[in-house]
Order: C-alpha cells, then structure tokens, then sequence
C-alpha cells in the first residue's frame, strides 16, 4: 500500500498546495494566518493562565504556544480527516487509487500550518532563552514523524467511518473537546495533584505524550521520558494498524458507498 | 497490445448505497427492524466479453441496463463480485465532466492535478504540456480557474490529458454529448489515432448515429447481461427493432 501511495506522491502533494492556495485565497496575509492565529490565542490566553498557575509569562507563553500549535494540527487532521473521502469523490470516480492518500493530504495541509508554528517556536525560544542543547532538538525529528503517523492514521479511520455514518464529525468534535482538557494544553502537568484522577488521566494519554514529545526538547533541552515516548509509539502503531485493516476492509467498495 | 477480458463477470451493489443508516438506526436496529434491509441489485451479470487492440466498441442499450457500470468495473473503479476482469493497457477513462477537476483551480493546476491522478510525473506531463494545451486550443484561458470554462472546454480538456499520456485503452461514458461539431470532429480523429496504434476505444453512448461513425463492434446491454455482441451496425438493427417492438406491443393490445 505505501509504494502505491509514494508512487502518486505528485498527486497528493499537488492536492495539499492546492487546498493551502484554497484556504487563503484573496487573503492579505494568506498563510500567515497559520501563525498569527496560535500567536494571538497565545497572548490572550497567557494573560489569564500564567496568573492563575503562577508562572512568569516570558515562561508560560511559549509552552502554551507550543501545545497549542501540536493540538491544532492534531484536532484539524481528525476533524477535516472526517471528510477526507467525500471530497475525494471526484477523483475516485476516474481512477482506483490507495484511498489512504486523501487522508493525507489533511494531515500534509495541517502539517505545513504546524511546521510554520514550531519554526517560530524554535525562532523566540532560541531568542528568549536560547537552547541548553541542541542536540536535544534532534529528538524533534522522530516526535513530528510519530505525530504525522499518528494523525494519518487517525484522520483515515474518522475518514472511513464517517463516509458509514455522517454523525461521526460532530461526534469527533465533542470528544476533542473533552480531550482537549484532558491534555495539558493550557495548563502546566505539574500543576496536577499527584494522586488525584486528572493526573492519572494526564499519565495515560497519548496525546500528552505527544506534548512531551515536543515540548520537553524545544523548551527544556532535555529528551522526552520513556514513558512518553513508550505511551507515543503504543499509541502510533495502534493506529496506524487500525488505519490500514479499515482501509483493507472498504478501500474496493468505497467507490460505491460515495 | 491492449486486451480486456471479462469472463462471467457479476457486480451487485446495495440499494441502500446513498443513504447509510445514521447512529439513531444503527442504535434503534438493536429495537427491531428499523429502516430497510439492505437489498443487492446486480449491475452486471454473467458479462463475458473479449476486446483486443484495434476495436471501437460501442455498448448501447436503455437507462439502467448497466453501461456506465461495465465500464466502470473495466476501470477498476467498481469492484467485481464474481468472476474475472482483466486488462492490459494503460487505461484512462472519461465518466463524468467533473471528475478529476477541482473547480477553483486554474486550468494549468488541473492539468497537473488530472496528470498526477492517472500516475503521471513533472516530467512526463512537461513533455506532453504543449500536445495538451495546443489539442485544446485553450493557452489563454488557463490562467482562468476552471468554473469559468464552459462545459464543452472543459470536456475538451479532459479529453486532451486523458488521450496525451500514451493511453492504450480509453473508456468513454456519454462524454462527448455536449461537444459542438468542431470539438466532437478532433475528439473521433484523436480516438482513431488509437484504434489505428492497436488501442481500445469502449463507448457508451445513446447517441446511435455516433457509435456508427465510430465503432466497428457493439455490445447490447439489458438488465446488466449482454443481449447481443456483433458488429455494429446489426446491433443496432436490433436493438431499434426490439425498441420498436416494445412501443407497438401497448398499442396493438
């Protein structure tokens, strides 16, 4: 299945740079918006939050900045994943194609929104504080690979369910919602009573994991915990394998259910 | 050389394809027999066929009987349930006018877009860009994105990238019907250019007078089973004779 997806690699790269041009079409600042919308989430909520936790702003800004770059790309890859195939359907009908690339143009689109986000990331850090060791920053390459798998994986199942069942977006929607504050996005981990359900919550998701995996290197110079990138690739593989059994499962009939 | 052979091929596809069952009948179905089973109607049956390179086919026959299906599942589009199709040849297909085009796009991102899609590379479609764009006749207007074309364009530009690749067998679904004299000239002179090299050209069509100029072979199809394969135009004798049976059947009752 991979070769046939590396063998259309123009395809779906030509896709992702045409829902980019798309998505900023007539706009002035066009892709800017990738970083300017974190950045201004950023300074407002960094208003409010490094009061409430107590932590210096020049701080708490660029920890939230981070995750917040990481759960959008995240949440946009589950959530336009949802209809990765009904918009397919155009191509679909001309040719048989691995249906796993339409998946992945969502998750290349978001993914060039999250990059723009982390270069600026590494942009400020490196000027505020400038990093402990760079070699650290080398643990960022198989985080964001874990990260895109992850998000592929999980934008192809939402992608196939809800071409089944059409409530599932809305459903995908509320459960990043719940998730989103079952993650430490906005709030410190350490922050967390030790022995009470949020922190052990905190422990077994993925997807503050994820979190750890980029923020441990790029603010902290140090390399992620075992346990985060144990939970990570867990969670990766559990995915991806779910992925590729569903898309083994529909990808003939798939044509037909469009 | 192209070749296609189908032999003793069924398609069954659900009724309930365009309207899926939501979670409320999913979750109710637990209940009782919420909503309607899922019933299979057999697109294809029983078709077996043999093409080889150099023949025009035309496949005529009334609403439903399954033309756009057969050529689908040649395509590898539609999945067969029995049997077995097999082809050999680069294959494009012309189904529908919109399929393969993104309509905010220009006419030159299309052209990529429509060329990647059928596994092309930068560099294939380099050497082919100007036998596309100067086949359509459209260099000015590719800058425009595509829902300023009107139909017969972008027809006509779909019909150049599916035919400028090399393609060996070529699938045609009621494609040419909106196309003025002039267009409709170059697209029969480009689909006998590949007859002439040993390609397959397969077309479905109503248009009876069309599949006279072009086909030398034609296939009946009724109720998804072929009712009759011959030349093309004792096919068509056939097919106006039944039609016209059927017509005068009501009135003699």
């Amino acid at each position: 299945m991979l070769c046939e997806v590396w063998s259309l690699r123009h395809f779906w790269l030509a896709l992702a740079k045409h829902d980019l041009n798309e998505r900023y079409r007539r706009s002035f600042i066009g892709i800017g918006w990738s970083l300017i919308k974190p950045a201004g989430m950023t300074c407002i909520l960094t208003l409010v939050f490094a009061n409430v936790f107590q932590v210096p702003a020049i701080e708490y800004a660029p920890f939230l900045f981070v995750g917040l770059v990481a759960w959008q790309f995240l949440s946009e890859s589950i959530v336009q994943g949802c209809n990765a195939f009904r918009l397919a359907n155009t191509y679909l009908r001309v040719r048989p194609v691995p249906i796993g690339i339409f998946p992945l143009r969502v998750v290349l689109s978001a993914g060039i929104h999250a990059l723009i986000g982390f270069g600026a990331a590494i942009g400020v850090i490196a000027v505020l504080h400038g990093f402990e060791s760079l070699g650290a920053l080398w643990a960022l390459v198989p985080a964001f690979a874990i990260l895109t798998v992850t998000a592929w994986g999980l934008a192809c199942i939402c992608g196939i369910v809800n071409t089944l069942y059409s409530d599932t977006q809305q459903i995908a929607e509320i459960s990043l919602q719940a998730l989103f504050y079952a993650t430490p996005v906005i709030y410190l981990p350490e922050s967390l009573h030790s022995s009470g359900w949020l922190s052990t919550l905190v422990w077994c998701n993925p997807f503050a994991a994820y979190l750890e995996l980029i923020r441990r290197p790029m603010l902290h110079g140090e390399l992620p915990s075992a346990h985060a990138c144990m939970l990570a690739v867990a969670f990766m593989a559990i995915a991806a394998t779910t992925a590729w059994l569903a898309i083994r499962c529909v990808e003939r009939r798939l044509a037909l259910w469009l | 050389m192209a070749q296609i052979v189908l032999g003793n091929v069924d398609l069954l596809y659900p009724t309930k394809v365009h309207s899926r069952p939501t979670l409320k009948e999913l979750l109710f179905s637990f209940l009782g027999n919420y909503g309607q089973a899922s019933k299979m109607v057999q697109g294809l049956d029983s078709v077996t066929l043999r093409i080889e390179g150099g023949e025009c086919v035309g496949v005529l026959g009334r609403n439903g009987a399954g033309k756009s299906t057969l050529l689908r599942a040649i395509a590898g589009v539609y999945p067969i349930s029995a049997g077995s199709c097999q082809t050999d040849g680069k294959i494009a297909s012309l189904f529908d006018i919109a399929a393969g085009f993104e309509w905010n796009a220009t006419g030159w991102e299309n052209i990529e877009l429509r060329a990647y899609l059928q596994g092309e590379t930068p560099t294939t479609l380099r050497d082919r860009l100007d036998a596309i764009v100067e086949f359509t006749d459209l260099r000015d207007m590719l800058d425009r994105p595509l829902k300023c074309f009107s139909t017969g364009r972008i027809m006509l530009l779909s019909f150049a990238i599916a035919t400028c690749f090399d393609t060996e067998i070529l699938l045609i679904d009621e494609f040419l019907s909106t196309a003025d004299v002039q267009v409709r000239e170059k697209a029969i002179e480009r689909m006998l250019e590949m007859i002439r090299a040993n390609g397959i050209v397969m077309v479905a069509s109503h248009d009876l007078a069309f599949l006279r100029q072009i086909c030398n072979r034609a296939i009946w199809l009724e109720q998804g089973r072929v009712r009759e394969d011959g030349p093309t135009e004792c096919v068509i004798e056939s097919y106006l004779s039944s039609a016209q049976t059927k017509k005068q059947v009501p009135l003699a009752a």
